[in-house]
């Protein structure tokens, strides 16, 4: 019986989560929250806090059961206000990052044309600055020095404003995507809409991801771990600007609300994705310089295509 | 690769326990209104999470 029930007030659906809330905490301690006759049952309900469920099982991971406990607030405006984000939360809680993983390789199988367009589509400055680059670095031989680091520069620049905004552009966009799967998967999967946002939010985008990108450089200029925490207290700021519509302050403001929900999470995810591109980077430039017998080409061709590779892979 | 952030994304938003359909709804009205029965139909979506009072 939830609290406002014992006042005799008005139910709603958050009444119904406070008794889920109880059937879980009996399931998960052995025993509910209150015991006794009903009257002093009632009266707990209405005015004492259970026992933590930590405190019966320590084992018990402190995310559900501090969902759980949330659940059991007296105020009903402090708990999960639908059966449907109580079951979010839970399901998001008992799910690793395995799952997240394997969630993911199934989306893209299940999706894989219109993953491909979208990355493709999404690579077209990455894959022009690239081939700037080698057809720099093929010619080299023919102009001069001053020439060369005329066309370098520049080039350099765009490529590191490409590679900032490709897997900006990928991680925004798949999140409308996977949103619209999420609440209508029956509903075809379409990217003209979901760049029709990116198309409405393009200055917040920019705006927002320029600031944020200055941040990363400048913490890994000061030794790279700061540049590493900022890279994951803002990994989430392309979906919140393109699904929220928010910019600047706010958008950080939010990214950096969601990371702290599970920074273990967020900081392995972060890990994740840094490695496994750099490892296939490496291990492709080392199998393509393996085999090629003239060095001179090796630095010329595959050193911009690994990075190309490390770009796309990142995201 | 491409879809973990995203993943993530709505990983974060369900460890806060909110929906995706407010998101998605509000996304849906800066395209345009639509017609009447998308309208109703995203009308009743949306009233299905929201707490109703009982007697």
């Amino acid at each position: 019986m939830s609290p406002e029930q014992c006042r005799g007030e008005n139910l709603d659906a958050r009444s119904d989560i406070y008794s889920l809330g109880i059937i879980a905490y009996q399931m998960l301690s052995g025993a509910p929250p209150f015991t006794g006759q009903t009257t002093t049952v009632m009266q707990a309900h209405n005015e004492s806090q259970p026992k933590p469920l930590r405190e019966h099982d320590g084992k018990l991971p402190k995310r559900v059961s501090r969902l759980i406990m949330s659940a059991l607030e007296k105020d009903p405006a402090a708990r999960p206000q639908s059966a449907v984000a109580f079951a979010n939360a839970m399901r998001a809680n008992a799910d690793g990052l395995g799952a997240l993983y394997r969630r993911a390789f199934a989306l893209y199988s299940e999706y894989f044309p219109k993953f491909f367009k979208l990355s493709l589509l999404a690579h077209i400055p990455v894959i022009a600055v690239t081939l700037m680059l080698i057809g720099v670095r093929l010619a080299e031989p023919r102009i001069s020095k001053v020439t060369k680091i005329a066309l370098l520069v520049p080039i350099t620049l765009l490529q590191m404003g490409a590679g900032f905004v490709t897997p900006s552009i990928i991680s925004g966009v798949t999140a409308i995507i996977i949103t619209q799967l999420a609440v209508a998967p029956l509903k075809p999967v379409e990217l003209r809409p979901a760049f029709a946002v990116l198309r409405r939010r393009w200055r917040p985008f920019l705006n927002t991801g320029i600031r944020i990108t200055l941040r990363i450089v400048l913490g890994f200029i000061l030794l790279v771990i700061p540049g590493f925490i900022m890279m994951v207290r803002y990994s989430l700021w392309a979906p919140v600007v393109l699904m929220e519509g928010l910019e600047k302050k706010e958008a950080r403001q939010r990214a950096r609300a969601l990371a702290s929900r599970s920074w273990r999470t967020i900081i392995l995810a972060m890990l994740f994705q840094i490695l496994v591109p750099a490892i296939v980077g490496a291990a492709l430039g080392a199998l393509l310089g393996a085999t090629s017998e003239k060095k001179a080409i090796h630095v010329s061709v595959f050193t911009p295509l690994t990075s190309l590779v490390n770009i796309s892979c990142c995201r | 690769m491409a879809i973990v952030p995203a993943l993530l994304y709505l990983k974060m938003r369900q460890f806060g326990g909110e929906t995706l359909n407010d998101v998605m709804a509000k996304i849906e009205a800066e395209e345009g209104a639509g017609s009447k029965w998308q309208q109703r139909m995203r009308s009743r979506l949306t009233s299905v999470n929201t707490p109703h009072s009982r007697t």
